[in-house]
């Protein structure tokens, strides 16, 4: 209880800060930036000197409508950080330290009722609350060059493709789910672990990033990290390493080609891994993801933002002996501005299928439809009304298709 | 506490949260920023472009995150405005070559030619690196800018969905 009663007493400060502000803020509430305003200038006097405050909180309100154990399970999961740019606070020049704190609460709507691999919900995650993430960012050579060291999850550097921020089912937002839960330590928030992520982007559309990764068991779970501030450095058998080529296609300010952005990574995790059917361990494990989106259609011409966005992703961890779900495709399109005068809303629509190990008995493959709409009521406030169609559960045969439908909140602070 | 109150707790928060979120804004259908925000927010009408002059619309569109990153939209290395997402501003100039950029941000800066009479619609976008979910963590305040020319009749059309602010652009 006690993590719900803190989010709580944190939401209902910053909604009475957002009150108080109210009459110092320039322009009517709902069209403020952030949904806590600019707190009367004293919030963009911190970032002019080097200390920039960010918040988020997303509530995933789905319910199962179909089968025998039908249900609603509400999650949510907020986010609050802080930014030091210590080249204004210290002349640093480059250097940048982040912090972050994670609540969580709330039901997982797959354990509850549906019984499926591919999580519903993004929102949902170890209920409580957590230091998160906690780094340095060291910029060098013009940007071309970024050091970051600390506590990281691998969500922030790797396989995130921008496209998936627009789902709600955790199969594919942040990343594509058979890495986190093949291997725990491809993590995502709040999980963090020790970690190293250097960055090289020679040019503006050609990057390559290179990340270690402690495999400290306790600090990869979040019910046992002790809030996040189990530091402990011990690893589970050997680091994770992982490697990232990212290749964005027309994204620069002369650029009048159709943009686009493309991630091949892959990782290998020296820990020790439980076997699916046996009582024994095995060490080592490493997995291959290829994730790409292209616009194909702009309406408005050239420049613009509004159009069609096909993209894809495959993410294969080969050993089917300790990886329940070896190999997640997963395809989709994103309409930006869809509907004329709302050039901000996104539609999206995905398909994601994920085979089961041949390890795990009866299990051959789980499929998900999902459509959204997210409808930006105000530069804060995004509503996504979202409907999931999970077929052959866990690929068991047995199992019932679910119908999932719901909405997501996203609040900006 | 049971799970099924904790469960039933949680929900009345959500609820409670975003009750008293829209209340003050007079309910959801009042919170609407896009389309005409001209006559919904009661701002005074464009002026015409001044004689022997162009206008230039800069806005920044809605992003999921880095809403908290902005400074100010500098015209020829001059800040003219503190931009945040969902909002622009626009004035009016001499006819002439003009760059535009992000301060105290790394931007790819736009050159735009402008002639008297004419309207340039530019559009400043943050390009993320690095993770844009909540649960991938939260943008450094260190991003990039893009920044685009749109074409006249669609930049027209979506500089309207923001509130526009007058500014005065010296060079």
């Amino acid at each position: 209880m006690k993590p719900a009663r803190i989010a709580t007493l944190c939401l209902l400060a910053l909604l009475m800060m957002s009150r108080v502000t109210l009459a110092q803020a320039q322009g009517p509430w709902w069209t403020w930036s952030t949904i806590s305003g600019n707190w009367g200038g004293y919030r963009q006097s911190l970032a002019d000197d080097g200390v920039v405050v960010s918040g988020s909180t997303i509530v995933d309100l789905l319910g199962n409508v179909s089968g025998p154990v039908r249900a609603f399970a509400p999650a949510n999961a907020s986010l609050l950080a802080i930014d030091a740019d210590l080249e204004k606070l210290l002349d640093l020049k480059g250097l940048l330290v982040h912090t972050e704190f994670v609540a969580n609460g709330g039901q997982n709507l797959s354990t509850k009722s549906i019984g499926n691999l591919l999580q519903v919900a993004t929102a949902f995650a170890q209920p409580g609350y957590y230091l998160g993430q906690m780094f340095v960012q060291q910029k060098l050579l013009s940007d071309k060059v970024t050091l970051q060291m600390g506590r990281m999850t691998t969500a922030n550097n790797f396989a995130s493709l921008p496209a998936f921020a627009d789902y709600v089912s955790f199969a594919v937002n942040p990343i594509p789910i058979n890495l986190t839960s093949n291997t725990i330590y491809f993590t995502s928030l709040p999980a963090v672990q020790w970690a190293a992520v250097g960055t090289i982007a020679p040019t503006d559309w050609l990057a390559f990033a290179v990340g270690v990764y402690d495999t400290n068991l306790p600090s990869g779970l979040p019910f046992a990290s002790r809030h996040g501030v189990d530091f402990s450095f011990q690893g589970s058998g050997g680091p994770m390493e992982v490697a990232q080529l990212t290749y964005t296609l027309n994204r620069g300010s002369d650029d009048i080609g159709l943009p686009g952005t493309y991630y091949l990574g892959g990782f290998y995790s020296g820990a020790a891994y439980s076997s699916l059917s046996h009582d024994d361990t095995r060490k080592g494990n490493y997995g291959f993801y290829l994730e790409g989106q292209q616009m194909i259609y702009r309406r408005g011409g050239l420049s613009s933002d509004v159009g069609l966005t096909p993209w894809i992703s495959i993410a294969y961890t080969p050993q089917q002996s300790i990886n329940q779900l070896p190999l997640l495709v997963m395809a989709g399109a994103v309409y930006h501005g869809l509907i004329p005068g709302r050039s901000d809303d996104n539609s999206a629509v995905g398909f994601y299928y994920g085979k089961i190990s041949t390890s795990v008995p009866s299990g051959s493959g789980e499929k998900v439809v999902e459509l959204d709409y997210t409808w930006w009521a105000t530069p804060w406030l995004g509503i996504t009304p979202d409907l999931q169609y999970v077929l052959t559960p866990s690929g068991r045969s047995s199992s019932r298709n679910a119908a999932v439908i719901g909405a997501q909140f996203q609040i900006l602070f | 506490m049971t799970r099924g109150r904790r469960w039933f707790f949680l929900f009345s928060l959500n609820v409670f949260v975003f009750t008293g979120m829209l209340l003050p804004t007079g309910g959801l259908t009042s919170a609407v920023a896009q389309e005409s925000p001209s006559k919904k927010l009661g701002a005074p009408q464009e002026s015409p472009i001044a004689n022997g002059t162009g206008r230039l619309y800069i806005f920044r569109p809605i992003r999921s995150f880095g809403a908290h990153i902005d400074d100010y939209i500098t015209v020829d290395g001059i800040p003219v405005h503190r931009l945040a997402p969902g909002t622009g501003f626009y004035c009016d100039l001499a006819p002439g070559e003009y760059v535009i950029s992000v301060a105290r941000h790394k931007t790819s800066p736009l050159r735009v030619s402008l002639a008297a009479g004419q309207a340039s619609y530019v559009c400043v976008m943050l390009h993320p690196q690095g993770g844009v979910s909540p649960r991938g963590g939260a943008l450094t305040s260190d991003q990039s800018f893009v920044v685009r020319k749109f074409e006249p009749e669609f930049g027209a059309q979506r500089a309207h969905q923001y509130p526009l602010t007058r500014e005065t652009c010296k060079r």
